[in-house]
């Protein structure tokens, strides 16, 4: 089985005007296609910083990205933009809907921007909610929905353009523990009935229990890299513990934690 | 081409549009009231302009007017019509010796009181020859016209205008009445057809005509006329109709190659030309001013375009997340504000309809539309909707998703 992301070396320095911050510190990572696996870390990390990398949100500084066999690290916007609407779906913890759109439209957007017509689109998008469980919910608004509706919705966009990485970054943040656990489930089914690579980014190691690896981050490297225990490995260490000299930083990457339907 | 993305943002466009209806509307209203009044002025001054060219076809067929040019004794100027140098005799070599030339009369005016046995009335009085009513192209309704022996005999008869004749006679037919000018009693013989204004407003049917050699015995004395009107025999034989006359006249007034004319020659179509350029400039500034009207429209199309961008950063940002590229987001919102301008267009086309009647009611000048006249417009108002959407559209553009995805 080939591999869906491969990174190599890859570093992240910001340059804020007097201050260099260096995010990502040399990562190497491997994801086979098809594996779910969960990046951890507390803030500053560098879990988010490595989140954007790998949705094509933003390029590394230096290092090489290859994602299902194209090399990112060197692409331009439009590449960029390319790879976001054919080889990724995005969930996002506070669900980054369209307020002015159903559950229908923003299920079609990534299609709209693939160039889907119309019909075909909304054949799809309600192929797509079937999925998530969403039949009777298509034609409400976000602010319609629960938090959990509405992070369904998410995926069933993230579906839409048929992509084989699903990037979730903390997917259940602003869920209950019951509404959690359905999208996990969820998760955890779209990995196993539509084959797709999962790349979970969080901090809850509850959710990082339902995924097959673990891969924690400590001050932009890769610190811990094992099956998770679903998959017969050890517990998932505290993520403290792996930092020696872990100071709280201000939060700065994660979205509000009150973010609610936007 | 993505046929998709380029419906689907004439879609959201018209979304944002109906959310926010009130913001919409107040921000098309520069292109509103600058498409509606260029298409106002445009209008009326095409419909003034073909009133004022019916009228001077009016005036006569295919008309030139000679007047004696000005005197200029000891460097004094005494103005066009001073000198006295034109004479019946060369208007009759006109008619006779210019072949563009079908028909020419000398004319002579001045204005007495005429006298019925109803009334009075200070009438505008021609003396001309019996070519006249013809060169004008003007009819008489009911009597005859004047003849040739008329003027011969210097007959002490005339032509009345229905303006004239109404205040004179009333409703009286006045053929066959008579009306004392100037002492002398003179017999209506025919009654002129109505003409209407003339370019200047003045009423043409307040005339009373008589043959010249009656005008200078008995009303003025004299044997000059003020002027001459010919007609050309077709309308494309003007020009050449004004060259022979100039010929004619300089060599009868036995001018030398370096002197000027001593008279002054223009066909009706220049006197057109004259008015029309009046009101062509007049035009011109109305539509600036419009224009400038709509350019403004643009600017508060911009600005409140730069708002939504600020507003639908979130949004943005999750377009770009889902895979639009700068250039999608880019065309995405000058759609927007080309389709905001564009329906301001529509309105202003309406308001224009609207305000092209009002005026025509007011003033009874016609109102012209044609294609070019709304699409003209219209197509600079949806110009004018993607020139001032491009700026916001590239702020837009140029947003960082991962920021984007951040702001609330």
């Amino acid at each position: 089985m080939s591999n869906i992301v491969e990174l190599r070396d890859v570093h992240k320095v910001y340059d804020m005007g007097e201050v260099r911050v260096h995010a990502l510190r040399g990562i190497n990572l491997t994801i086979a296609t098809g594996e779910a696996i969960a990046i951890m870390g507390a803030s500053g990390s560098g879990k988010s910083t490595l989140l954007n990398i790998l949705g094509c949100l933003d390029t590394p500084t230096s290092g090489v990205f290859w994602l299902d066999g194209e090399r990112v690290d060197q692409m331009n916007e439009a590449q960029l933009a390319y790879c976001r609407r054919t080889k990724l779906g995005f969930v996002f913890q506070n669900f980054n809907l369209l307020r002015s759109g159903t559950s229908l439209e923003n299920v079609e957007l990534p299609m709209v921007y693939m160039g889907v017509p119309r019909r075909e689109r909304d054949k799809r998008a309600r192929a797509a909610l079937a999925i998530v469980g969403l039949v009777d919910r298509m034609e409400h608004m976000p602010w319609q929905l629960s938090g959990g509706q509405q992070q369904r919705v998410a995926l069933a966009r993230a579906l839409a353009n048929r992509p084989p990485i699903l990037l979730a970054d903390e997917p259940t943040g602003n869920l209950d523990s019951k509404t959690s656990e359905e999208v996990l489930e969820l998760l955890a089914r779209l990995h196993r009935d539509e084959k797709l690579s999962l790349i979970v980014v969080t901090h809850d190691p509850d959710i990082a229990a339902y995924l097959h690896r673990i891969v924690i981050l400590y001050d932009g490297r890769v610190v811990y890299d094992k099956p998770g225990p679903v998959a017969g490995g050890p517990p998932i260490p505290p993520i403290k513990s792996l930092g020696a000299t872990l100071e709280e930083e201000p939060r700065s990457e994660a979205a509000p934690a009150t973010g609610g339907p936007t | 081409m993505n046929w998709a993305l380029f419906i689907e943002s004439f879609h959201i466009a018209f979304r944002e549009m109906s959310r926010h209806r009130t913001r919409s509307f107040l921000t098309m209203f520069g292109v509103i009231i600058g498409v509606g009044a260029i298409i106002s002025v445009v209008s009326i001054s095409q419909g003034a302009k073909k009133k004022i060219q019916g009228q001077i076809a009016n005036l006569g067929s295919n008309m030139i007017i000679g007047v004696p040019g000005s005197t200029s004794a000891s460097g004094v100027k005494a103005g066009t019509g001073s000198a006295v140098t034109l004479t019946i005799e060369d208007t009759q070599a006109i008619e006779r010796e210019c072949s563009a030339v079908s028909h020419c009369a000398p004319v002579a005016r001045i204005i007495c009181q005429a006298v019925s046995e109803l009334g009075n009335w200070p009438a505008p009085v021609t003396g001309a020859t019996c070519r006249y009513t013809a060169i004008r192209a003007w009819n008489v309704e009911s009597g005859r016209e004047l003849e040739p022996g008329d003027d011969d005999t210097a007959a002490k008869v005339c032509l009345i205008g229905k303006t004239t004749s109404e205040q004179l006679f009333g409703d009286m037919d006045p053929v066959g009445q008579r009306i004392r000018l100037k002492g002398t009693l003179i017999e209506i013989v025919g009654l002129l057809e109505t003409k209407g204004q003339n370019p200047l407003g003045e009423d043409q049917d307040d005339t009373v005509v008589v043959p010249l050699n009656t005008f200078f015995r008995h009303l003025a004395g004299g044997d000059r006329p003020q002027a001459f009107v010919a007609s050309a025999v077709d309308e494309n034989q003007i020009d050449l109709a004004i060259t022979q006359i100039k010929g004619l006249l300089r060599q009868r007034h036995r001018l030398g190659e370096s002197e000027p004319d001593d008279f002054i020659i223009k066909s009706i179509e220049e006197y057109a030309e004259m008015a029309e350029s009046t009101s062509n400039v007049m035009t011109a500034l109305l539509v600036s001013i419009a224009a400038i009207s709509l350019l403004v429209g643009g600017i508060g199309i911009m600005n409140i375009m730069l708002v939504t961008v600020m507003e639908r950063t979130r949004e943005i940002g999750i377009r770009m997340a889902v895979g639009a590229t700068q250039r999608m987001i880019l065309s995405q919102f000058i759609i927007e504000s080309a389709t905001l301008a564009g329906v301001g267009g529509i309105l202003g086309v309406l308001m224009g309809f609207v305000g092209s009647i009002a005026i025509s009611r007011l003033t009874g000048w016609p109102a012209i539309f044609s294609v070019p006249l709304i699409g003209g417009p219209f197509g600079f108002a949806v110009a004018i909707g993607l020139l001032f959407g491009l700026l916001p559209a590239r702020r837009a553009s140029s947003l960082k998703p991962v920021e984007s995805l951040r702001h609330d």
